[in-house]
């Protein structure tokens, strides 16, 4: 009894050894496979029942493990903003969520995409990632399921725009320059200040009467234009002047310098026309809109009056009007908020100090940037990004025991407990790494010592077999 | 998982050394690129110590950067006019040549004189006549020269505002390279040092105020504030003056539809090439063309022929292509404004060739005029009167020179207004050039690439690559002792 247990027991050593190789080789194998966490064997015994003076040898069990929840080493690529090939990584506990194309959902924590025929992305083993569309769907997911999730599309043939909605504009308009003024000047005789009258005051028309039939250039302090963009992505030019209408500090009549209460502040009228409306003839681009069509396109702002804002600023140069801000209704588009907080009317030349507007012009997408939390967003060439997927991450309690299948993707099961959906950053889901691959968890050094191990240990089994064996023939030799 | 990790470490370093290897080649070619920047890494350490490589970054300074865009078109400004008075200067030569107004007046008066002395010399006559289309010429020359000068920088203009339309759709392209790139960590260092490079030229033609926002995204404004780019190019327009008339200015430049040029300009731009040529084509061409035309007036009203039946005046020895013009002239009150370009039509009597004696006596005009009706041969009343008119204090209706004298004053001066001119510009060119070359060479000094620096960096790049490659032979090693064991 005792010779053939033995020889039992060296088998069921070899064949856990042999297992063991096995789950090495495996590692070996897929020592650069992204995403790949390496398999670990384990041994346990079995013991038979024994009595005194008659030891039945057991057997060993093997069993073997992947140890998914360990994070591999991240390696950086430079496909950081490329949309053809989009690497990601998860740095933490959390998984991609993939689907095979056929509605089964799968985690992978294998982050090498690419861009296929339809404008999906697909890793190497075939699995499309899955996100939620932005901005509309956002809340659509569930935490505990797949609901909601949509295959993530960059496809290039879709245009994407956002017209202008809101803009700063911040300028210094010079403290010293004439005032223009729709009455007659006064004679010189009357004139007590220092210079001529023509020196402080000029006679003009303002731009914000824009005279159907000009006999004059209409006379504007400074003048800018901005680029901003209507509801088709159309590019508009705006045209915007600002013309000084009263100097607080002078008496119009007589020139001479105002002192105490009687200095008020300084006014000024901005308008803002459509540059496509400007007309070609001698006093162009006066008038705008031809036909006494061209309004102002100004709705809200400091004592908007027709489409004629006027801002005022007190005799330190600081901007006394509210609200600053202009609104400025873009023909075919939105109302755009033009922020002019922070002007000025100080002594020196007109100068813009910062100008911005957002809103970008039909574009394709080219470049992508996804964040740390996974929202992926196209940046097009006038500087504005565009979010198009939020890219979700799961997690499980054991993911251990999560279930193996092929092309590095797990599934769910009872013995891993059931998936957790949030975004990077959220309750140890770990962040999203753009533009980097886990590299596979397998060490080859350990692997080679494992091997050996194996393999004497294996060699040891079979010496145990073969002394069985020898014993055997022994035995069997006593009878001849 | 140590043995793994060693080769991943050093095989970041290795991919980071050939990074910055690469871009100390393309520093060291460049060493020579007037503009070019020193283009560096940005890594930082990353998981697991390796190095990470974030961005190529390149050397700036934005204040020397100003300063020289700033220099750049104050040059052009000064040296326009500059390039204007040099060409008069070359047809004249200065107060004492012989080609000069002034030396010309000088001897007409003193053929007159020396004809005064012998009325009775047909030779002196000739002599004086001579004398007198000399004066006509060179004055027929000087308006010329003048005119094409204002022509010139006139056709200039129109070169101008298609360079600077085709530099700006230029910095367009690079801007939306540059922004987009920028956002997507993409090196565009080079595309910057191209944009710069385009801003200096436009700075040529205007003066700029550059801003860069977030992105770096461009924004230029002309030095008076007018929107040059903004996202996009503004247009700048300029059409070419057809006819160019003396006495008139030329059209307006025009940039985002502001006129920024000329007298009615809304918001008129201070530096540059297009500031220095409307400048030399409307205040300084037309200064000395109405110096020109004051001496071509007074020489048409000094020898003026007064008609002996209803004492009407009528041009004499000095006359226009159009007779009438000049009559017109004679005829003018003193105080009224000289008729503009008079200068270029000036001329001898046709008639003056055959019949010097006409001078003498008077007579361009016919009998009615010819105030020796007795032929007296000793005849000199009218010579006299001439010379007399010649040498007479007057008021000059002319920008710039003298206001009053006598008219061999008023020629002496107006030269010698445009010598003080040119001198002035050639002194201020001599300035701003000084500084603008002070400036770039301070700007290439700070922003600029150097040699040394970058084959210290070299040598730095090469050991740190020698010992990455030594960790990795290492590792091979290890892990060769590892299988032999197997």
């Amino acid at each position: 009894m005792s010779i053939g247990g033995l020889m039992r027991t060296s088998v069921s050593g070899m064949n856990a050894q042999a297992n063991r190789l096995g789950a090495v080789s495996d590692n070996i194998a897929n020592a650069g496979t992204t995403g790949y966490k390496k398999s670990t064997t384990e041994f346990s015994s079995m013991v038979l029942d024994s009595s005194p003076g008659q030891y039945n040898s057991g057997v060993v069990e093997s069993q073997t493990r992947t140890l998914v929840s360990q994070q591999g080493g991240l390696a950086y690529t430079s496909n950081a903003n490329n949309s053809q090939a989009v690497d990601l990584a998860v740095s933490g506990k959390g998984f991609f969520i993939v689907g095979d194309g056929d509605g089964g959902n799968f985690l992978t924590r294998a982050g090498a995409f690419v861009k296929n025929g339809n404008g999906d992305l697909v890793n190497a083993a075939g699995y499309i990632l899955q996100g939620y569309p932005l901005p509309v769907d956002d809340v659509n997911g569930v935490v505990n399921g797949f609901a909601g999730l949509e295959n993530v599309n960059l496809n290039s043939a879709e245009l994407r725009l956002k017209p202008t909605t809101t803009g700063t504009f911040k300028v210094n308009l010079s403290q010293e320059a004439r005032t223009t003024t729709t009455t007659d000047l006064p004679a010189a005789a009357d004139w007590t200040g220092s210079g001529k009258p023509g020196d402080a005051l000029v006679k003009g028309v303002l731009p914000s009467s824009n005279p159907e039939n000009p006999d004059a250039m209409p006379t504007f302090t400074s003048k800018t234009s901005m680029v901003v963009y209507d509801n088709a992505g159309k590019e508009v030019t705006l045209d915007i002047y600002m013309t000084k209408t009263k100097d607080g500090a002078i008496n119009e009549a007589k020139g001479a310098p105002l002192t105490g209460d009687d200095i008020g502040p300084d006014e000024w009228e901005v308008v803002v026309y459509d540059r496509a409306t400007a007309s070609s003839g001698t006093y162009s681009p006066f008038p705008y809109g031809g036909g006494g069509e061209g309004k102002s396109l100004i709705s809200t702002g400091p004592d908007v009056d027709d489409g004629v804002a006027k801002l005022t600023f007190d005799q330190s140069g600081k901007m006394t009007s509210t609200p600053t801000n202009l609104g400025i209704k873009i023909p075919n588009g939105q109302t755009m908020s033009l922020d002019m907080a922070g002007s000025s009317s100080v002594s020196g030349n007109y100068q813009v100090l910062s100008g911005k507007v957002n809103g970008n012009p039909p574009g394709n997408v080219d470049q992508i940037k996804i964040s740390e939390d996974g929202i992926v967003s196209a940046t097009f060439k006038s500087g504005e990004d565009v979010p198009l997927f939020k890219i979700p991450l799961a997690m499980v309690e054991s993911p251990d025991n999560l279930k193996q299948l092929s092309g590095n993707v797990y599934s769910a099961g009872v013995a891993s407990g059931t998936i957790l959906v949030g975004v990077g950053g959220e309750s140890g889901l770990g962040n999203i790494v753009h533009g980097a691959l886990e590299e596979s968890t397998v060490d080859l050094a350990s692997e080679l010592t494992t091997m050996i191990e194996s393999q004497r240990s294996y060699t040891a089994n079979s010496k145990v077999f073969q002394t069985g064996s020898e014993i055997l023939d022994v035995l069997v030799n006593l009878k001849r | 998982m140590s043995l793994s990790s060693a080769l991943n470490s050093a095989k970041s370093s290795l991919a980071a050394s050939q990074a910055q290897t690469a871009l100390v080649s393309r520093n060291i070619a460049n060493v020579n690129t007037a503009g070019a920047t020193r283009k560096y890494l940005e890594t930082v350490t990353g998981a697991d110590g390796r190095v990470e490589i974030r961005n190529v970054a390149q050397s700036g300074n934005s204040v020397l950067y100003r300063n020289m865009l700033d220099s750049t078109s104050s040059v052009q400004t000064s040296s326009a006019v500059l390039e204007g008075l040099k060409r008069l200067n070359e047809v004249i030569g200065d107060t004492e040549a012989s080609g000069s107004p002034a030396a010309r007046i000088g001897k007409l008066d003193a053929a007159l004189r020396s004809y005064a002395v012998s009325p009775n010399n047909t030779q002196f006559a000739r002599a004086a006549v001579d004398a007198a289309r000399d004066v006509s010429d060179t004055l027929n020359a000087l308006s010329t020269t003048a005119d094409a000068v204002r022509r010139d920088a006139d056709s200039q203009l129109v070169a101008a505002s298609d360079d600077m339309n085709a530099i700006l759709a230029d910095i367009s392209k690079l801007n939306d390279t540059i922004v987009s790139g920028t956002r997507g960590k993409v090196d565009v260092t080079d595309a910057v040092d191209n944009r710069d490079r385009l801003v200096a030229r436009l700075a040529t033609y205007v003066g700029i105020n550059a801003q860069v926002r977030g992105d770096n995204d461009l924004v230029l404004h002309t030095d008076s504030g007018v929107t040059l780019f903004d996202k996009t190019a503004r247009p700048v327009e300029y059409t070419a003056t057809s006819p160019l008339q003396p006495g008139r200015n030329g059209n307006g430049f025009r940039i985002d539809g502001t006129v920024v040029t000329g007298d009615n300009a809304a918001m008129p731009v201070r530096d540059g090439l297009v500031a220095g040529l409307t400048r030399l084509r409307d205040e300084t061409m037309p200064a000395f063309q109405s110096q020109l035309d004051a001496m071509a007036r007074t020489l048409i009203d000094s020898f003026k022929e007064k008609s002996n039946v209803d004492g009407s005046f009528k041009a004499g020895l000095f006359t226009t292509a159009t007779a009438a013009t000049a009559d017109a002239v004679a005829a003018l009150d003193p105080n009224a404004a000289t008729p503009a370009g008079l200068a270029g039509q000036i001329r001898i009597q046709a008639s003056a060739a055959e019949k010097p004696e006409f001078l003498r006596d008077g007579g361009f005009n016919g009998a009615d005029y010819d105030r020796n009706t007795a032929d007296a041969a000793g005849y000199t009343e009218r010579l006299d009167a001439l010379i007399g008119a010649m040498a007479q204090s007057r008021s000059f209706d002319a920008t710039g020179a003298a206001s009053t004298g006598t008219l061999a004053a008023f020629a002496a001066s107006s030269v010698s207004w445009l010598q003080a001119s040119r001198v002035e510009a050639a002194g201020e060119t001599t300035y701003r050039q000084t500084l603008l070359d002070k400036t770039q060479e301070t700007l290439s000094d700070a922003t600029g690439i150097n040699l040394e620096t970058e084959l210290t960096l070299l040598l730095d790049l090469q050991r740190s690559f020698q010992a990455s490659s030594k960790i990795i032979s290492t590792v091979d090693e290890m892990m060769a002792a590892l299988l032999q064991s197997v």
